[in-house]
């Protein structure tokens, strides 16, 4: 039984009776042509006719779910859940805090935390990169990154 | 012969000096812009419409055309060092050039894609010229069921991309798929799946989609191991040791033909170019291959191949726009726009009464395509130097770098939220063992399909035999229902064995 087809089986089933559920207030035929729902109703049923079919092929399989780290070591939970922090503090705060404040936060509390590496380093690379980053796509490429809380400038 | 002659023509035009050099800004601009996620050759295209104003016509499509194939090279460079594919047609150079990359032979992955893309655009020009005509007459008789009938003959190639079942490949396409719905109705302009939101009216877009599913879940998968581990292994210094060995050469030397051939086939018919022809290029190779189990592990077939259909595509889908005045895909259509601006209609009256411009542009691809190995070999020493940094700086970078791609885009802050959700969305799908790159580029060919499948049934006044009564239709469906014919029937058999029968 391969444990882990059995979820993905599960959870497209889930996401093809919510894209029906979805599309109830859809017209799948108007007038003699498709309607706006045609299209995706007619993806959900197959998306949940073959996750049954993956569901069943799964639950009857000889061989286990292949190993999802390569060589078995241990997750490094810690660390993930770091990263996976940060990149969310970074999405909320990248606007209303600015690009410079934002990454600076961000790429120190990485690097810091989540590498481990010593704070001395951490700010280096961290200025350095933002220096860098700053001038190249601020000047030079002029793409226009958020101000902030810096918004004299 | 006439040939020669207009090739002659056409010399003369693109190697006088500033076109040359238009030409060497727009590959090298194109480049550029195939490596920043979020900037796409449309847009730069799209951008730059105002300057060619003034510029002399034909210059100025040497160097928007310049950038479109630049772009597809560009694209390449970040889907080798970083698994980010900077276009969609780039998707599939992140399979195998990246894992190659992770040992140690980024250079190779990087040299045999410039090469590659070099032979095949050659190739494709040399194409263009000779079968120009008669192939753009074929693309006129495609219509919204053809269309169809590709879109889903390319879908079913897609599926073959994974190393994992079809039956999942084919799940994440539909998935793909459905994504491509959110947003306004094709043919209504009806919202869909927006929950109200703004950003989500627009449709997602596929710049965030590659970052977040491609780049991001990467970074957050290599966070679970330990960063040494996560470190690329070591590349060779000299630059003579990275490019691509004889034995690379010989693996290479077929693909890059089947790619060139085509790529230019496909890139020829309309809704062609790139995209459709890199990942049929990687099924056909994965096909013919003796040992298939390698691709997805650094397979360096798995780069010359579909980076040379991609060059090969993106090429040969100027004919239909200059022979026929029928752009293939979106960029074709923006230079389309320039041209009218311009007061040149392309087509067939296009090419009595500006035969030079139309010469003059073919040869500058050539040019353009010797421009880009000069340009970009020296280089990969460079590329290539960007992986020695330790993983564990380069990851906070490479989530940095995707935050400046989404946000630039519509400078939109809500769109680095979607991107980092994707991203996590991403790195779970992998921990289930599923695959981005199928839904990835089922999305991209999502719209064109319903739009297609719509349309087709529109003018059938609702029977779907209409798919079936064209021939041209009929031919790649029937070639579609094969392909998928075979996984079945050996899953099916496969299984009554299982069970003992």
């Amino acid at each position: 039984m391969r444990k882990l087809d059995l979820l993905s089986s599960t959870i497209l089933f889930i996401l093809a009776l919510f894209v029906i559920i979805a599309s109830r207030k859809f017209q799948v035929w108007v007038m003699g042509e498709p309607g706006e729902g045609f299209f995706p109703v007619l993806l959900a049923l197959i998306l949940g006719a073959l996750s049954i079919i993956s569901f069943f092929t799964a639950y009857g399989s000889r061989s286990a779910s292949p190993l999802t780290e390569p060589g078995g070591t241990p997750i490094m939970w810690k660390k993930l859940l770091c990263y996976i922090l940060a990149l969310f503090a970074y999405a909320l705060l990248f606007s209303p805090l600015g690009y410079i404040v934002s990454s600076l936060m961000i790429l120190v509390f990485i690097l810091r935390v989540a590498e481990g590496l010593r704070w001395t380093r951490s700010l280096t690379i961290s200025a350095a990169t933002l220096v860098i980053s700053y001038y190249i796509f601020e000047k030079m490429l002029k793409v226009p990154l958020p101000r902030g809380i810096l918004e004299w400038r | 012969m006439e040939l020669f002659q207009n090739l002659a023509l056409g010399f003369n035009l693109s190697l006088a000096p500033m076109n040359v050099i238009y030409c060497l800004i727009g590959v090298a601009l194109g480049t550029a812009v195939g490596v920043l996620p979020g900037l796409g050759p449309t847009a730069t295209i799209s951008m730059l419409l105002p300057i060619t104003f003034r510029m002399d016509m034909t210059s100025a499509i040497i160097m928007l055309s310049g950038i479109y194939y630049g772009s597809m090279y560009g694209g390449s460079i970040t889907s080798i060092l970083v698994n980010i594919p900077g276009e969609a047609s780039c998707v599939v150079t992140c399979i195998d050039g990246y894992q190659m990359a992770r040992k140690g032979r980024a250079g190779a992955a990087l040299g045999m894609s410039a090469f590659g893309s070099f032979i095949g655009g050659t190739l494709a020009i040399i194409g263009l010229t000779i079968v120009a005509a008669p192939m753009a007459k074929f693309a006129l008789s495609f219509g919204p069921p053809e269309f169809t009938s590709l879109v889903i003959l390319g879908l079913t190639l897609v599926t073959y991309l994974s190393r994992k079942s079809v039956l999942k490949s084919i799940m994440m396409a539909i998935v793909g798929l459905l994504l491509a719905c959110i947003g306004l109705d094709p043919i209504f302009g009806i919202e869909r799946f927006t929950f109200g939101s703004q950003t989500l009216s627009d449709g997602m877009d596929v710049a965030i989609m590659c970052m977040g599913l491609f780049g991001i879940a990467e970074v957050l998968s290599m966070a679970e191991v330990p960063s040494e581990q996560a470190d690329f292994m070591k590349h060779p210094t000299r630059l003579r040791d990275l490019l691509p060995n004889k034995q690379d050469w010989k693996d290479s030397s077929g693909p890059i033909l089947r790619g060139s051939i085509l790529g230019f086939f496909l890139g020829l018919l309309p809704g062609g170019g790139g995209l459709i022809s890199s990942f049929t290029s990687y099924a056909i190779e994965k096909k013919v291959s003796k040992h298939p189990e390698k691709f997805g592990t650094g397979a360096i077939e798995g780069v010359a191949g579909p980076e040379t259909a991609n060059n090969a595509g993106a090429q040969a889908s100027f004919v239909p726009l200059l022979s026929l005045g029928i752009p293939s895909n979106v960029v074709t259509a923006v230079i389309m726009g320039a041209l009218m601006i311009q007061g040149i209609t392309p087509g067939p009256m296009m090419y009595k009464e500006h035969t030079a411009m139309f010469w003059g542009v073919i040869t500058s691809m050539y040019i353009g395509n010797i421009l880009l190995i000069l340009l970009n070999v020296p280089l990969i020493a460079v590329f290539v130097a960007i992986l020695r940094v330790p993983y564990a700086i380069l990851s906070p970078l490479i989530i940095l770098f995707c935050f400046i791609g989404a946000y630039s885009f519509n400078n939109n802050p809500a769109d680095v939220m979607v991107m980092s959700i994707l991203g996590l969305i991403g790195y779970l799908m992998r921990k289930v063992d599923l695959d981005a790159a199928p839904l990835l580029l089922a999305f991209v060919l999502g719209g064109i399909l319903e739009r297609s499948l719509r349309q087709s049934l529109l003018i059938s006044l609702g029977s779907p035999l209409i798919f079936f009564t064209r021939p041209i239709s009929a031919g790649l469906l029937i070639l579609a229902i094969i392909l998928l014919a075979i996984p079945t029937i050996r899953f099916i058999s496969g299984r009554k064995i299982g069970a003992g029968q």
